[in-house]
């Protein structure tokens, strides 16, 4: 982030009033029987509100790309663990 | 108050933007291997989930899931304090600095206080397994219903632990900002603790998500 930029108050109150929304929706779709869908939207609604916090609370809006790569850098690691694992427990059957 | 100057840069650093740039880095590099310290444990929570459903969604259900909702309202409006007190603290403006740090330790511990309220519940319902007499479980599967217990107790509790931390990061803030003697060194110290707080707002997001609504569907 270069010294100075950053989020606006009133940036900062729509990315607020935008997670609250999102939390609500939420909290309604657990409420429909969606299926396969329940946990997709359950999981994706927290990942957009943790993309909405890491780009404008945690500033990566503004960072330099350097920091982006470190930042997504661990996500990246653990998607080696989430897909060894499951490469193993769902193929255990196909033998 | 005596104006707070010019800010200029360590000696091993070429500008401002580059020492802001480091220690961006450096809470961010710290942040990858808290990632993969929750990430390995959410996985373990996932893969378990698929191998006993039938006693993972029953135990799940039986989650204080409605306080927690209130609590995730509260930890999200205390993610929104702290941009804001990281806002005014990059306009120096001493006051609303110390308004919204008190206000995000005061949400931070409204959070702990419900946490506490909760594990009292999960308590009292007989579905703390680790605890002696603290296991009465009446739904299906307890054996394996147990394991989901487990998960959930190290979860929000390894997240209540990080809560405790920046609750304490958050008062030292606090202090330095009633004093007011080193405005810029108080605005580096808030960019790291802005961004550990916010990441905890991020891992919270996903336990509520993953341990108490992902199997509620129909309510």
């Amino acid at each position: 982030m270069a010294q100075g930029e950053r989020a606006s108050v009133r940036g900062l109150v729509i990315v607020y009033l935008a997670l609250v929304a999102l939390l609500g929706a939420n909290l309604g779709l657990s409420y429909l029987p969606l299926g396969i869908f329940n946990p997709i939207s359950n999981l994706g609604i927290a990942a957009l509100q943790a993309g909405l916090i890491m780009a404008v609370f945690m500033g990566l809006r503004w960072s330099s790309p350097l920091v982006r790569v470190v930042a997504i850098g661990g996500i990246f690691f653990l998607s080696f663990l989430v897909v060894l694992l499951l490469a193993d427990y769902l193929t255990r059957g196909l033998t | 108050m005596a104006s707070p100057g010019v800010e200029i840069p360590f000696e091993h650093f070429e500008s401002l933007e580059q020492q802001h740039d480091a220690a961006h880095m450096g809470i961010w590099l710290f942040l990858a291997t808290e990632t993969l310290l929750f990430g390995a444990i959410f996985t373990a929570f996932g893969l378990y989930h698929y191998l006993y459903p039938g006693a993972f969604s029953p135990a799940s259900r039986s989650l204080a899931w409605v306080l927690e909702a209130w609590n995730t309202l509260v930890l999200l409006s205390s993610g929104f304090t702290m941009a804001l007190s990281d806002h005014f603290a990059a306009e120096l403006r001493r006051r609303k600095v110390m308004l919204f740090l008190a206000l995000t330790i005061l949400l931070g511990v409204t959070f702990m206080v419900l946490k506490g309220v909760e594990y009292h519940g999960d308590y009292m319902a007989g579905s703390v397994p680790f605890l002696p007499g603290g296991w009465d479980y009446a739904g299906p599967d307890p054996s394996h219903a147990a394991l989901f217990f487990n998960f959930y107790f190290l979860l929000t509790g390894l997240h209540a632990t990080h809560m405790v931390i920046g609750i304490c990061l958050l008062t030292i803030l606090l202090v330095r900002a009633i004093l007011w003697r080193s405005p810029f060194g108080l605005r580096r110290m808030l960019v790291g603790v802005g961004v550990f707080w916010a990441f905890i707002d991020v891992v919270w997001l996903f336990i509520y998500s993953s341990l108490y609504l992902i199997n509620r569907p129909g309510g």
